[in-house]
């Protein structure tokens, strides 16, 4: 039991490198950032994915000791926006309790915040209430809904990563604050850090896992009759089944009413009572670990049936922003060509649809839908053309998918560079997602791609691994 | 002394030529037009507005007062003045051309056509040089010097037509209302729009004099309108991957029959040489006869008519080969998302509180910034097979009928009742035969939401409820 929390948090500054998308052999300028984070059993260190992301050099700094410690990430869910950190040095864990992880806390209960935010070189507390336990859209990656706690405890830059403390223990992780809404920072509530906690039991983070459901609600009358319910407040309706999640597809159909999830009943609007605070019923879905079954019961065709839903994380969601990997990339006579991502889009401007066009927007947030082969397909783009007499004038621009080299379809970078090995004769034929088409002269891409990389000090012409995972 | 005397007289004659610049009298021909009309709320279609446009005219033949089509979408009154007089004269439309931007009015009062003298358009326009404008002021002609910036092969401002345009830059604020553009006493246009820069675009006097003769023509054919889209071929190694090897020429064909127009026997990947005989630059230039280097998007309005034969020569499958294509007349209605909608109510159902529209231009532009991007795609994407239009249930007026639905919006419907949904009438058709007690309403498969199930017997209470409580004054306009 720590006595004294705030000997328990350190401040993180992290000195980061993030990749230039368009560029991917590039990085950016070094830049450093603040956060906090707190030491929990096993000689760790808690904080958010975001706070470490990118980093090139993590240094910790122990409560009111000026000497700088260096950190490395142990583990990193950027799902959850949760790290663990290790210092190689013991010394930094003498004298340092660590802090438990407590339970959910209640609404209108008071909780402290613990951090290091902007502005000062002290810890700093802050003091708020519970306003309200619900999911919300994690902003770092910005993929998934997940459950979150709001309090009035200002929660600023700096204070991500830190602790908020309910009777001596962590009952959260400070980690956004939202737009528009004032007095309202939000924390990351134990159920997430435990399943956080206990996945890399093993050693590997795997993730959140997903039920590859959209269930919206069923509150119409002649929605629930047409289905044989009666008209009351009971189960929430799968209006889709996502793609790829081949067990959901086996097991799960298209209007089964979901009428209780692990043992709880579903309110018509999705919701369930969850410690005392009514919550989507997703919430559920995310305390099973990958490939874990839930227990569920149905509607289905005029009678509830009962069974078992494993879930498993979307290992091939290309929509989430990528916070890890080095974009791969490859380059044939000055085209640039790398994957279609949240990431990459990001980086052309706010306004995406304008930024590339309904098609290629389409390509990246919907196509998908279709089926578990394209939810699969990571679509290739140029990303910028580096000029050389060999293709100035070549006719399409940066921004364009590319969906077909030499007659074969390209739905990854391997794809692309098994395609441009199946060249038959002196050229590369392109086909691009606009109708448009394209060819370089081989001998002459081969010239301009040994002239280029020298050029612009480019390291390779290809990265199609990721450096780490 | 002898040679001085000669430069005076030159001098003299020249001055004199200047002053005879202006022959004809812009009091006797230019008139300034105001349009009363009717324009509509495409998020409320049901609620309609008064407005006004003024704008000018100009003399072109006895009863024939020329002048843009812009504005007068919806007009059902339509007042002359002349000669910066008070008096104003119902005006009659003769023919409106939305596709090309032009209208033609009469006045069928004798007394409007007494001391006006109607103007020539230009058979050829300048494409350097200074030019004339006019309008009417508050009573009084209004005379702006221009400056010709360039000619070239435009996309018209009410359409998607393609043809010749004449640019131009002047000091005049507030233009693209038909001011009337002279070159000296010739009909050189009609301003078409203007940009804050003060540039400004003019519809010229040959385009309008085709667009003309086409509307005076009782079995008129209509424009013409390349169905295509095509790329340069500037890059050799395109060329030469197709086994041609002619530099510098031609254009790739990339997207055929994108706005539903016609069958056409051109095919993506094909590379166009010459059309009509002029040979084709990797570009997309043409050398025009009259007016050098242009586009070829233009060659489907010069001097041709929809329904006319145009001779191609392509490039396909290693040889060189000589197409004909028919030129398809140029309809906003034939795309799945019509891109305008001229001179007609928005057309709308409501049922049980779903408000259906038919997904067109201007719905899109009224949607604005709430516009989903998905709708963005389905108006560019490649045609899609087996679908005349869409129809969107673009809001749900809350009611206890449709309560669970009150937030759904601007969704795409796919099928009512097992039935395909391309317009509003099968929309009408669909809900007049329910399945079981219930209409299954489903949306497009890319949608968030996929279906929703409404009950079919409480319906017409519920919409005749939903009209009252909303004050909708009728439950359709189709």
């Amino acid at each position: 039991m720590a006595a004294d929390p705030e000997k328990s948090v350190v401040q993180i500054i992290n000195y980061a490198q993030g990749p230039n998308w368009v560029e991917p052999w590039r990085f950016s300028r070094v830049a450093s950032g603040l956060g906090s984070g707190f030491v929990i059993k096993g000689n760790r260190i808690m904080t958010n994915a975001h706070v470490v992301s990118w980093s090139k050099q993590l240094v910790v700094h122990r409560y009111q000791d000026p000497k700088p410690y260096l950190a490395t990430v142990e583990f990193i869910g950027h799902d959850c926006d949760l790290a663990i950190l290790k210092v190689e040095d013991e010394a930094f864990f003498k004298g340092i309790e660590p802090l438990q992880i407590g339970e959910l806390p209640a609404a209108r209960s008071s909780v402290t915040t613990y951090g290091y935010p902007a502005g000062g070189r002290q810890i700093s507390y802050t003091r708020g209430v519970i306003s309200r336990i619900e999911m919300q859209r994690y902003a770092h990656i910005y993929n998934r809904s997940l459950l979150t706690v709001q309090t009035d405890a200002a929660i600023n830059p700096g204070n991500s990563g830190g602790p908020a403390i309910q009777d001596d223990k962590v009952v959260g992780v400070s980690f956004q604050g939202k737009p528009g809404l004032e007095n309202a920072g939000f924390f990351i509530p134990p159920n997430i850090i435990k399943h956080f906690l206990e996945d890399i039991e093993d050693d590997k983070y795997h993730g959140f896992p997903d039920a590859g459901i959209s269930l919206i609600k069923l509150t119409n009358p002649a929605f629930r009759a047409s289905l044989g319910l009666p008209n009351n407040s009971v189960g929430a309706r799968i209006d889709r089944i996502l793609q790829p999640f081949p067990k959901t597809h086996e097991l799960l159909r298209v209007n089964d009413v979901i009428l209780e999830v692990s043992n709880q009943e579903v309110g018509s609007d999705g919701m369930i009572l969850y410690e005392g605070n009514r919550v989507h019923c997703s919430v559920l879905f995310d305390e099973a670990q990958h490939g874990e079954p839930i227990a569920l019961k149905l509607w289905r065709a005029g009678e509830a049936i009962k069974l078992e839903l494993p879930v498993f994380v979307n290992s091939a969601d290309r929509i989430s922003g990528n916070q890890h990997k080095e974009p791969p990339y490859l380059i044939v006579g000055g085209l640039v060509l790398t994957e279609l991502s949240m990431n990459y889009l990001s980086s052309l401007g706010r306004n995406l649809g304008e930024s590339v066009g309904s098609r290629t927007h389409y390509e990246l947030f919907f196509r998908s839908h279709q089926s578990e082969e394209l939810a699969r397909a990571k679509p290739v783009v140029i990303s910028k053309v580096l000029k050389h007499p060999s293709n100035v004038d070549f006719g399409v621009a940066a921004r364009e998918v590319v969906t077909e080299v030499n007659g074969q379809t390209i739905n990854s970078m391997s794809d692309l560079k098994a395609a441009l090995s199946n060249s038959t004769d002196d050229f590369h034929r392109f086909r691009f997602l606009s109708g448009a088409e394209e060819a370089l002269h081989t001998a002459d891409a081969r010239e301009a791609e040994a002239m280029l990389l020298k050029q612009y000090n480019i390291p390779s012409a290809e990265r199609l691994e990721v450096l780490h995972d | 002394m002898i040679k001085s005397s000669f430069t005076l007289a030159f001098l003299l004659i020249a001055g004199f030529g200047l002053a005879q610049a202006r022959a004809f009298d812009p009091e006797a021909s230019v008139v300034e037009i105001e349009i009363t009309k009717k324009t509509y709320d495409y998020r409320m279609p049901w609620v309609s507005r008064n407005e006004q446009t003024h704008k000018n005219g100009i003399l072109v033949g006895q009863n024939q007062i020329l002048t843009t089509a812009d504005g007068f979408s919806g007009q059902y009154l339509c007042r002359i003045t002349k000669g910066g007089e008070s008096r104003q004269y119902t005006a009659q439309i003769k023919w409106i051309d939305f596709y090309a931007n032009i209208a033609m009015l009469d006045v069928s009062e004798p007394t409007f056509w007494q001391d006006m003298e109607p103007v020539k358009l230009a058979k050829k326009i300048p494409q350097f040089g200074d030019l004339q404008i006019y309008r009417w002021r508050s009573g009084r002609i209004e005379e702006r010097a221009a400056e010709i910036i360039r000619l070239y092969n435009d996309t018209n401002k009410m359409s998607f037509l393609q043809h010749l345009k004449l640019s131009a830059s002047s000091e005049i604020t507030g233009a693209g209302w038909a001011e009337v553009v002279f070159d000296g006493a010739q009909l050189v246009g009609l301003t078409e729009s203007a940009s804050k820069d003060n540039r400004f675009n003019i519809l010229p006097a040959p385009f309008i004099a085709s667009v003309i003769e086409h509307n005076q023509n009782a079995d008129n054919p209509g424009l013409g309108n390349f169905d295509f889209r095509w790329m340069n071929a500037k890059n050799p190694a395109l060329l030469k991957s197709k086994g041609l090897n002619m530099p510098d020429r031609g254009v790739v064909v990339t997207e055929v029959g994108g706005r539903r127009l016609a069958d056409s026997n051109l095919k993506s990947g094909d590379v166009i040489l010459a059309i009509e005989g002029f040979e084709v630059d990797s570009e997309g230039k043409y050398l025009d006869p009259d007016y050098g280097r242009l586009s070829i998007s233009g060659l489907a309005t010069r001097a041709h008519s929809a329904k006319d034969i145009i001779f191609m020569t392509i490039w396909r499958d290693q040889a060189m080969q000589s197409i004909a294509y028919n030129l398809p007349r140029a309809q906003f209605s034939k795309s799945l998302i019509p891109s305008e909608r001229y001179d007609a109510p928005p057309h709308y159902l409501v049922a049980g509180g779903l408000l259906f529209q038919p997904l067109d231009g201007p719905l899109m532009r009224a949607l604005d910034k709430n516009k989903p991007i998905l709708l963005d795609y389905y108006s560019d994407r490649p045609p899609l097979e087996g679908r005349d239009g869409i129809v969107l249930l673009s809001t749900v007026l809350p009611d206890d009928y449709n309560r669970g639905y009150e937030d759904i919006r601007y969704v795409m419907v796919d099928q009512i009742n097992g039935r395909a949904i391309h317009k509003l009438e099968d929309v009408k058709a669909a809900l007049a035969q329910p399945e079981e007690g219930f209409h299954r309403i489903q949306f497009m498969p890319d949608e968030a939401t996929h279906q929703i199930v409404l009950d079919s017997t409480e319906m017409p209470n519920a919409t005749e409820r939903i009209l009252r409580h909303y004050r909708i004054p009728a439950a359709s306009s189709l």
